[in-house]
């Protein structure tokens, strides 16, 4: 563990926790700032710094082989908090825009600061005309200028405010805190360059032609995605589709001899890949990268043969079958006779001559008193699986978890499968007992990736409710 | 109420036939319901794995009704207040019955009808559909329609009965001989075509 400058701070305490059972191990850097630990057991443990937890990286243990890692981390609780206020939305935050390109140097109005935004490449070379955005998200105002011939963007803003800056598609470039005085000026060179493509977007489909040898720059994540076939062979000349989350727009590149892929992607955002033959495989998550952030992933293309030889699937009746008909009851049945009881409402009609009569008989069901209820033992098994990621799935799932955990009783009874390509126990079966807010912690932890494959969770999840199975319920 | 809660778009790398002969073993003490994620869910699978009776297999596209699924919907479903339900059925004379949608196993002696339902969950509203030929047409008695069922809380078995009378509809509907409810019509259509499919 060291500090900004690289320095190792010691005898400063790491924890690790496991992020199904909660369990945890705590020890002390030495005068390395270095600490070990020994994992025997569980699969995914967290990192907690001085109580921060370290966001960036989760440990992960393989049943089946023993293996050493080394991770350098850096503690910078300060920068971890102001990070977090940051986000990369932008169209959502309805901002007011105010124009300052044509602000000169000199007198700042009371009550403001000025300052001077310099920007560079990584070359040193002063950057003109880059346009540069200032955020203040309390106040929902964007202060816009653009760099001029000294590579100088000029801004006056009010004091005692935040400010995110963005320096073209670099979001979050850098950030500005509250604790500037008023009246003074003061000077920011930040380094921005753009990577030697050409990007052309032809109705919302982006191509790139990147000229190699790479130099990372700081404005964007490179990323290579390496697809495989099941034999293990090199997968070229196929096309990659990688899907803007929440967006039109796709990335399109085809693997080259190597079966290789090179995106160059903007932060803030998470893409599905999609092969020709097989859709939403996984995600790539660039929500919170910044800087020097970069990415690779090997894939097994695993071509779905029904998108490949659609004439070998012609569809039988059963897949043709439409939803049940009860989906399409959507008034609902006249307040109830008989209060506390199911009820019946009866209704006939004739669907085309008088010779035929259909019956409806809509039974509904009483409402029970809140608190009424017989205690529950349930398993949850969830998906998530990186075709989960798109169309806010994974988020609604867990708000709407959230909100059915703050409904349960105490006595209740669940636990919690995840599953991707493999299974992880969430949420060992329990009482709920007072662990809401842990559950919940939990759930707001889980981040989709991985392929599809249900069966161990649904397994270990009828194992465990049989385990503790109520008879009278 | 013991149950597990399948949340997937069900595309897996398994087989249905693999996923439902792993839980086969189960059927008989817990339940399971099966929530269809996405648009385009696997709604052959999730059906499979709902458990017929017990079970049920619910829709949630994405966003809010995912959401709102949870939170509203989810307790109810964990927990039915009903079992054993069943629906019994006087036909009166002029009428001759057909086909039922919505229920599980048909039993008619003499003039008496009687089918098993699915089990009821707090706020849930089942639809179940009949059909009949008119005989002469002419049906002038009432209808008799009752529930008889083992409620879940109290432990003691109950009954509820209502009656139409179609000599009224069957007057009030002469003159349009299309008369009928619009989500009713929406509802039969749907099921006699699953029904031709099968």
């Amino acid at each position: 563990v060291g500090d900004v400058n690289i320095k190792p701070i010691a005898n400063i305490e790491v924890t690790l926790q496991e992020q199904s059972t909660q369990q945890q191990m705590k020890a002390r850097t030495n005068s390395n700032g270095k600490v070990d630990f020994i994992i025997t057991k569980g699969k995914n443990w967290a990192i907690f710094i001085d109580g921060y937890k370290y966001e960036q990286e989760v440990i992960e243990r393989d049943d089946e082989a023993s293996s050493t890692l080394s991770l350098y981390l850096t503690h910078n609780p300060a920068l971890n908090e102001r990070m977090k206020k940051q986000t990369f939305a932008r169209a959502d935050l309805k901002l007011k825009i105010i124009d300052q390109s044509d602000l000169s140097a000199g007198e700042t109005k009371p009550g403001h600061f000025e300052i001077e935004i310099k920007v560079t490449n990584s070359a040193g070379r002063l950057q003109t005309e880059k346009e540069v955005h200032v955020l203040c998200l309390d106040n929902k105002t964007m202060y816009v200028s653009f760099t001029n011939d000294k590579g100088v963007a000029i801004f006056q803003l009010p004091t005692r405010q935040f400010y995110d800056i963005d320096v073209e598609e670099q979001l979050n470039a850098s950030f500005i805190n509250n604790d500037l005085p008023n009246g003074y000026t003061f000077y920011k060179t930040l380094v921005y360059d753009t990577y030697d493509m050409d990007e052309q977007d032809l109705q919302d489909t982006i191509t790139q032609k990147i000229r190699l040898p790479l130099i990372k720059k700081n404005s964007r994540a490179p990323y290579d995605l390496i697809m495989k076939r099941s034999d293990g062979s090199k997968c070229s000349n196929e096309p990659v589709y990688l899907n803007e989350v929440n967006s039109k727009k796709v990335y399109m590149a085809i693997t080259d001899s190597n079966g290789k892929a090179l995106f160059i992607l903007p932060f803030g955002k998470k893409y599905l890949v999609n092969f020709n033959f097989q859709k939403d495989v996984d995600v790539l998550n660039l929500t919170n990268a910044r800087g020097s952030a970069a990415g690779s992933l090997t894939i097994t293309y695993q071509p779905n043969p029904a998108l490949e030889f659609p004439e070998k699937f012609i569809p039988t009746p059963a897949t043709l079958l439409l939803t049940d008909f009860s989906y399409y009851h959507t008034t609902p049945y006249p307040p109830r006779q008989n209060p506390g009881l199911p009820d019946i409402f009866l209704r006939t009609g004739s669907p085309t001559n008088k010779k035929e009569i259909v019956l409806e008989t809509g039974i509904s069901a009483l409402h029970l008193p809140s608190g009424k209820r017989l205690p529950l033992n349930v398993s949850f098994v969830l998906d998530k699986s990186g075709s989960m990621a798109g169309y806010d799935r994974i988020e609604s799932l867990k708000e709407g978890f959230e909100k059915l955990i703050n409904q349960l009783l105490p006595d209740d009874r669940i636990s919690i499968f995840l599953f991707d390509d493999d299974m992880q126990l969430l949420f060992p079966s329990s009482k709920i007992g007072d662990r809401k807010k842990a559950i919940i912690e939990l759930i707001r932890s889980i981040e989709p990736n991985g392929g599809t494959s249900m069966l161990k969770a649904m397994q270990a999840a009828y194992a465990e409710v049989k385990n503790t199975i109520c008879p009278r319920l | 109420m013991n149950t597990v809660i399948l949340l997937t778009d069900g595309y897996d790398e398994r087989s249905a036939d693999e996923l439902v002969a792993a839980q086969k073993p189960f059927n008989a003490t817990i339940a399971c319901t099966a929530i269809g994620v996405g648009k385009d869910y696997n709604y052959d699978l999730m059906k499979q794995l709902a458990s017929k009776g017990s079970g049920l297999l619910l829709f949630a596209a994405e966003g809010k009704e995912l959401v709102d699924l949870f939170a509203k919907n989810m307790l109810n479903l964990a927990s039915p207040i009903a079992k054993n339900v069943q629906i019994s059925i006087t036909i009166p004379k002029g009428l001759q019955f057909t086909k039922a949608y919505g229920v599980n196993t048909i039993d008619i002696i003499g003039n008496k009808f009687t089918a098993m339902l699915p089990d009821l969950y707090q706020d849930m509203e089942l639809p179940v559909l009949i059909h009949f030929l008119l005989i002469n047409n002419k049906a002038d008695q009432p209808l008799l329609v009752s529930i008889n069922y083992l409620n879940q809380i109290t432990g003691k078995s109950e009954t509820v009965t209502e009656h139409i009378q179609l000599s009224d509809q069957n007057n009030g509907s002469s003159n349009n001989p299309i008369s009928m409810n619009a989500e009713l019509k929406k509802m039969y259509v749907v099921a006699f075509v699953n029904d031709q499919l099968l």
